[in-house]
């Protein structure tokens, strides 16, 4: 035999079961070898065909380019393990998305446990209001002051501003009239 | 004569071995197992 060819071994099956089988590929349009394939991964790598088998019925395609060296690696891998490609990404995806459950729910529930013990300890809840209080009292403080800044700045302004830019021969009569008006306003608000 | 040969593909020799070792069943039962449950599913699928 030539090196580099591989030969399969031949199993004998009942005859019934083999004709039923016959009947099947022969309806499907499927090869004997296909066939034995499906049937073959599905009992030798069933964790995912099963599942598979469940929700066909509502199934959504996934696809991707990689680079060719990585297409390599994981082909090798898929060889030395007897999988499909399929089984290795679907294994890979549900054990990730598995852990980020089971690490989400366990930060929940640290969290629940948490709520629950501020909620027996009566005196850190009024603490927690206290200072709550005073946060808001500063808050309060800063904003008046942040005003009266600002109505500062702005008479510091008017008593800076020079009358004799009127003269400026660029400035039409209409930007001096709104000078005038915006003066007015101001003198009457106070 | 009938022909009730199913040739099994090389790839799947050594992991069928594998399992005949694991569960003490030959490689025919194996394969008949595997085969009745596709056409048992293939049949619920189509019901």
């Amino acid at each position: 035999m030539p090196d580099g060819v591989k030969k399969g071994i031949t199993v004998k099956v009942d005859a019934a079961l083999h004709a039923e089988v016959t009947e099947y590929i022969r309806e499907h349009g499927m090869t004997m070898s296909e066939f034995v394939a499906i049937a073959l991964d599905n009992e030798l790598h069933p964790k995912y065909d099963q599942k598979e088998g469940n929700n066909m019925a509502n199934t959504r395609t996934v696809a991707f380019q990689v680079p060719e060296e990585l297409f390599q690696r994981i082909k090798d891998y898929l060889n030395r393990n007897h999988m499909t490609q399929k089984q290795f990404l679907l294994g890979l995806i549900e054990q990730e998305l598995d852990r980020e459950q089971t690490a989400c729910e366990s930060q929940n529930a640290d969290f629940e446990d948490e709520g629950e013990q501020d909620e027996d300890d009566p005196d850190l809840d009024e603490d927690d209001a206290t200072e709550d209080f005073e946060d808001d009292s500063d808050e309060d403080e800063f904003d008046e002051e942040s005003e009266d800044d600002s109505e500062d700045e702005s008479e510091d302004d008017e008593e800076e501003f020079d009358p004799a830019d009127f003269d400026d021969e660029d400035l039409d009569d209409d930007d001096l009239d709104e000078d005038e008006d915006e003066d007015e306003g101001y003198s009457m608000s106070m | 004569m009938m022909n009730n040969t199913i040739e099994i593909p090389h790839e799947y020799m050594e992991p069928l071995f594998q399992r005949a070792a694991e569960t003490g069943l030959s490689v025919e039962e194996i394969v008949e197992s595997a085969i009745k449950k596709l056409l048992e599913r293939r049949m619920t699928d189509n019901a």
